[in-house]
């Protein structure tokens, strides 16, 4: 159900804004990550499987028997915020999508690479069936998957659910997921039919997606749904997954138990799941060095060398699905000079030359990020790779093109055109220390090649609501955190997507790329699909809506003392949630 | 006993004898003041850090918004940063010097505006008395009643934070006690009879009440607004630690100990330098504070206490 | 007596409703007013109508007031926005939690403070007084979240001795000795400042009433100074330190908020503000209420007390400052 992408804050204190991360195409940054089943201790598994980075403490906790999984134990988890509802329907924060994640069997699971797939955890018993034309996918469920209470999980619980979020009384963020859908057929108890108004390739990702049992919800009136007690209530919350939900201290704690009537072959063997609340991540990871805690989702990337100095805690910190990019306006409006001077595209190229954005990844994110020249992230199946226009730090040719584009040195060093000085201002969430520091670095990169830019650091919540939904800005420095495996972006970049409906807030517009946006929806081979996205990753990296700037991550802490899982279901940070990829086969040591 | 008696009232020697027309009380409280140690150093603190915050642009050594990310985390004493640097690499001294800017103009907006809102209130209510008491007390009962922080988060929540508010959110919390000693104050003089004299010759109202008795209230006014200084720094702090105050890329004391919590387990000095900023500057305001209303007690005046209570010691027959 | 309680109560009641004025304006003074702050972002136009209507947003501001006042004569604080919770359920747990809090910093301090100011001022100046001295002004002067870190970082990490955050280990809920080991560090946080105020209070007092009549009289009478102080002044001293403690409340449940957010103590304050980055104004109005009337209960039993210990006390004749 979630695919509406989200812009991404930073994990600080301030900028507590429903914040989504959501699955995302894989990255091939794991070729360690292999089908050997032999288990290993976390410590040794996490060296092979992160050799692209270096953000790994190595240590030799040695356990009797460290191999072997033990049943039972509890897991604490650190977080900073509460969550809201653990109703799928309405999940719309990253709390508590983690703990839907848990509680809840998804219908369809991903592997690392971001493909959809069947595991033993997953509903679905097998791939779904898509029609010749692509326009009926048929989705077969197990026959032995139960809820919580006992009762049996049906194709109409499948139904149910994603009528519900088709209905917009139902006020559920993942309605526009589901728009394509024309109707939705009962097969059979185990059987779901799911017919589109026209083919649509980024559908399969809406099967990505938990269910809720319509035996407890089909009497609540879909407009009260959001207001129901289940999802909130832990005793009316029946979910499906290994774990329920069986406690909710508000601020304070969320208890996870093993749920009894767990109907998977692979049965979970930590026995407690506890998320902890605490006021901010300095406390967070406080209680991380305290041994309070076990593992946090992310901590801030200020705290990793204080982290590391402790031999017991473990960071895993691996590119994840966000990118960050500088994003221009070609609306003349949002200029005080009423001039954008971003029209040219030399004008733009000009930019991406004079942008050091390896220095950035070396000296920001300490070589943990990966350039990226296109939105499609580097090492999944749509990334253009060489085909997009990688821009290398070159200031000369930079001046070159802003020269050739009419820009000429005014009194002041600053270039003019036309009469109206490149100055402009560069706006930022305030409280993101690392974006802070990337925007000085453009700010004294494009000072170089004669362009003034004013770094403006904003609350998140008012920048949101204020310039960037409107799309009121001369220029942003954010993040898009990829909610959704499917490459498909048409409704950041296409000039169909223009405010308020649309997130391209930049007022861009190219018709070609247009066109290929809905070719590639409209494509359901997954290597012609790729084809399109490489034409667009290429004609896009010239045109240069955005500067893309690069991926990265969040850095993990896991205690390797307590916390261990076999090599092949360690996190996955490429994908959202993905810290807990595998949670199912993971055990604790006390 | 040695000098670093750490008591605030230290009187004058005894005026005695001298048969000359004795000092007006700003006078007699200055003398007082002056033989105050702690109220001196109290003075020459605060003044030393006026000036540095006055004088930032020119003694600090950065720029403090200069991020320079070839030299992050220096430690203290490295060369051309005698603080070291933050995480960014900017100056901890230059920024330190910068915060003082803000800090300090919020402590002394803040006692500035509230002492106004509460001399305005107070002076009406108590000179015209009736209604107008009636209403003014009950509102300053109500503002009394919600905790001033719970108010101020509340405010600041709804309005959002900006200097400007914060600023005028504080001084909206803290004229109440202001208010009430002003309104005390012109209770009793508004009965004396050079008032009446006043409103005989033709002075007006509001004449009256800014011209003739605000001078007698002056002095208990700016003991409250000394003290006030201090406890807007405290609060700014702990505003800017709770994110609702300063905002960056302004900085303060209170922000960068915020900060700096971040840096607890690798550079924990960053915490320390803000900290140590606030706390002496509030101790130099208290003892600025302190010693003004000593001075202007004339309880206070012929034998130190000191003295004063070695004697008692001596001839009572306390057995503790 | 009676007709003073009367008076006093009336007036707290006063002061109460003109709290609840108070905020429920400011809410809707709110830029955007209350449509803003209630609704979800992004909602179209038409949704937000029909959502503003269910709520009763669209009707007169003294309306809406009425009937929110209304609703909490019943007890109804309302429902948290995002997720529909009644504010109740999470607001009352965590004003037991600020109690026990506050509480103990207050008995603690008090069984400090005022024996020690009360032995300051019979050996004014000495070692004990001038600490005292230094311990207040060091009290008034320090950031309390400051303070609580450090004690964190020192006695949590360093040396390991005490719990870093929160009011049970996970697992214990209910065990007062694991309790005591939470409330030490955040209530020596809380106890420097009150320290700092009570000890100079008591001493003050104390030493105001040695210096009366009646004390001089009772030493002229050659009684001993241990009988003096216990017998005859002590009484007297502890009245108006009373009033103080009532008059302290908000500053009390100020600096609570503060370390409760540093401790991680599932309390009010920490609820607060974490409710205030979420923009939650239902529970916020619910916690300004809540904390109001624990001020204003305060100062009126502080009063009572006052009145029913000092017979000098005019019954009534308070008038225009009730405190």
């Amino acid at each position: 159900m979630r695919k509406v992408p989200k812009w991404f804050s930073s994990i600080s204190v301030i900028a507590l804004v429903g914040v989504m991360l959501a699955g995302c195409g894989g990255n091939n940054a794991n070729n360690a990550e292999t089908t050997n089943n032999k288990p290993a201790n976390t410590a040794t598994n996490e060296t092979t499987n992160t050799n692209t980075t270096n953000d790994t403490t190595n240590d030799a906790a040695t356990t009797p028997d460290p191999n072997a999984p033990v049943d039972g134990g509890t897991l604490t988890i650190g977080t900073f915020s509460d969550i809201v509802s653990v109703n799928p329907i309405y999940i719309n924060d990253t709390s508590s999508g983690d703990i839907e994640n848990l509680i809840n069997a998804k219908l369809y699971d991903l592997d690392r690479q971001g493909n959809l797939i069947v595991e033993p955890w997953s509903i679905a018993a097998e791939l779904p069936q898509i029609s010749a034309d692509g326009k009926t996918y048929t989705v077969k469920i197990k026959s032995t998957a139960k809820w919580n209470d006992g009762q049996p999980l049906t194709a109409d619980d499948v139904i149910f659910t994603y009528n519900t979020v088709r209905n917009p009384d139902a006020g559920a963020p993942g309605i526009s997921t589901v728009d394509k859908v024309e109707a939705i057929n009962k097969i059979d108890e185990t059987t779901i039919e799911f017919k589109l108004k026209q083919v649509y390739a980024p559908f399969q990702y809406s099967l990505y997606s938990s269910v809720v049992p319509s035996h407890i919800l089909k009497d609540v009136p879909v407009k009260d749904l959001k207001t129901n007690a289940y999802g909130v209530d832990p005793a009316k919350t029946v979910t499906s997954g290994p774990w329920k939900f069986s406690e909710w201290k508000q601020g304070q704690y969320i208890t996870l138990e093993q749920n009894p009537n767990y109907w998977g072959e692979k049965k979970p063997h930590i026995g407690k799941i506890i998320y902890k609340i605490y006021a901010d991540q300095n406390t967070e990871v406080q209680a991380l060095i305290k041994g309070d805690i076990q593992m946090s989702e992310a901590i801030p990337v200020t705290q990793i060398e204080g982290v590391k100095a402790n031999d017991k805690l473990q960071v895993i910190l691996e590119p994840g699905p966000l990118y960050e990019y500088v994003q221009f306006n070609f609306k003349d409006e949002n200029f005080p000079d009423k001039y954008s001077p971003f029209k040219g595209q030399k004008t733009r190229q000009a930019i991406a030359y004079a942008l050091n954005r390896q220095g950035m990844v070396d000296n920001v994110l300490k070589g943990t990020g990966k350039l990226m020249n296109s939105p499609f992230l580097p090492g999944s199946w749509a990334d253009p790779g060489d085909q997009a226009v990688n821009y290398q730090y070159d200031a000369e040719k930079a001046k070159a093109l802003l020269a050739e584009d009419g820009w000429k040195p005014g009194k002041d060093g600053i270039l003019e055109k036309d009469g109206h000085r490149f100055s402009f201002e560069l706006q930022y969430n305030a409280g993101n220390s690392r974006r802070e520091q990337v925007a000085a670095v453009i700010q004294q990169n494009l000072k170089d090649v004669g362009i003034e830019v004013t770094p403006k650091g904003i609350d998140f919540a008012t920048w949101i609501d204020q310039n960037i939904t409107p799309g009121k800005f001369p220029a942003i420095l954010l993040s898009w955190s990829l909610s959704n495996p499917d490459p498909d972006a048409e409704s950041i970049f296409s000039s169909k997507y223009f405010p308020p409906t649309g997130q391209n807030g930049g007022w861009y517009k190219n018709e070609a790329i247009d066109a290929l946006w809905t070719k590639g929806q409209l494509t359901i081979d997954q290597a012609e699909r790729a084809k399109v996205y490489q034409e667009i990753g290429k004609e896009i990296s010239i045109d240069l809506p955005y500067v893309f700037l690069y991926q990265y991550g969040l850095p993990q802490v896991v205690d390797a003392s307590k916390v261990k899982w076999a090599e092949e279901d360690a996190p996955e940070s490429s994908l959202g949630y993905g810290y807990l990829y595998h949670a199912i086969n993971w055990w604790v040591t006390e | 006993m040695s000098s670093a008696a750490l008591e605030k009232t230290s009187g004058t020697a005894p005026n005695l004898g001298m048969e000359k027309r004795p000092d007006g009380p700003w006078k007699t409280a200055w003398k007082k003041f002056r033989i105050n140690p702690f109220a001196v150093a109290g003075l020459v603190i605060l003044a030393i850090f006026v000036v540095a915050a006055i004088c930032a642009k020119w003694i600090s050594p950065h720029d403090p918004t200069r991020i320079d990310m070839m030299f992050p985390n220096l430690p203290a004493g490295s060369k051309g940063h005698p603080l070291g640097t933050d995480e960014l690499g900017r100056d901890i001294l230059s920024r330190l010097l910068y915060s003082s800017r803000i800090s300090l103009t919020v402590g002394f907006a803040v006692a500035i505006v509230s002492v106004f809102i509460g001399t305005l209130v107070g002076a009406f209510a108590g000179y015209f008395g009736g209604w107008v008491d009636t209403i003014s007390m009950r509102f300053v009962d109500v503002m009394n009643s919600i905790p001033t922080l719970f108010l101020n988060i509340l405010i600041l929540a709804i309005f959002g934070s900006k200097m400007s508010y914060m600023i005028l959110v504080l001084a909206f919390t803290s004229w109440m006690g202001v208010a009430r000693l002003v309104r005390g104050t012109y209770l009793q003089l508004r009965e004396m009879q050079y008032v009446e004299a006043a409103k005989a010759t033709g002075v007006s109202n509001l004449g009256i009440i800014f011209r003739h008795l605000l001078r007698n209230a002056s002095a208990p006014i700016i003991v409250t607004a000394t003290l006030m200084v201090g406890g807007a720094i405290l609060s700014e702090s702990a505003l800017s630690y709770l994110g609702l105050g300063v905002q960056t890329p302004d900085t303060s004391w209170g922000l960068m100990l915020s900060n700096a919590q971040e840096f607890m387990l690798t550079d924990p000095m960053q915490a320390v330098y803000p900290g140590l900023c606030i706390l002496i500057v509030v101790l130099a305001v208290n003892f600025i504070g302190d010693g003004i209303r000593d001075g202007l007690d004339p309880r206070k005046t012929t034998i130190p206490q000191r003295r004063l209570a070695a004697w008692r010691k001596k001839f009572s027959k306390s057995g503790i | 007596m009676t007709e003073y309680l009367i008076r006093r109560i009336l007036q707290s009641v006063l002061v109460l409703f003109l709290i609840s004025i108070l905020t429920f304006l400011m809410i809707h003074a709110a830029p955007g007013g209350p449509t803003q702050i209630f609704l979800a972002p992004g909602l179209s136009p038409e949704a937000a109508q029909i959502q503003a209507h269910n709520l009763g947003l669209d009707r007169p501001v003294p309306v809406q007031y009425a009937v929110w006042l209304g609703n909490l004569m019943q007890g109804d604080l309302g429902h948290t926005f995002k997720n529909h919770i009644p504010v109740g359920d999470i607001l009352w747990p965590t004003v037991k939690n600020t109690m026990v809090l506050m509480g103990a910093a207050w008995l603690f301090s008090l069984l400090i403070a005022v024996p020690w100011g009360i032995y300051n001022s019979t050996s004014e100046y000495g070692l004990s007084d001038q600490t005292a001295s230094f311990v207040s002004y060091i009290g008034f002067a320090m950031p309390t979240f400051w303070f609580g870190i450090i004690l964190q970082e020192y006695f949590s990490l360093k040396l390991d001795w005490l719990p870093l955050s929160d009011m049970y280990t996970m697992g214990k809920e209910g065990n007062l000795g694991d309790l005591f080991m939470h409330l030490i560090l955040p209530v020596s946080v809380l106890t420097l400042g009150f320290l700092a105020a009570y000890s100079k209070y008591s001493r003050a007092s104390m030493l105001e009433v040695l210096s009366q009549d009646y004390i001089r009289t009772a030493r002229a009478k050659g009684l001993k100074e241990r009988r003096v102080i216990f017998r005859h002044a002590l009484r007297n001293a502890l009245i108006p330190i009373i009033t103080i403690l009532g008059l302290d409340l908000p500053i009390l449940v100020s600096g609570a908020a503060l370390t409760e957010r540093v401790f991680n103590w599932p309390g009010m304050g920490r609820l607060f503000v974490d409710m205030a980055v979420a923009r939650e104004y239902s529970v916020l109005m619910s916690i300004t209420l809540v904390v109001s009337v624990i001020v204003v209960l305060g100062n009126l039993i502080a009063d009572i007390l006052y009145a029913i210990v000092d017979p000098r006390v005019q019954l009534g004749s308070k008038g225009g400052s009730s405190t």
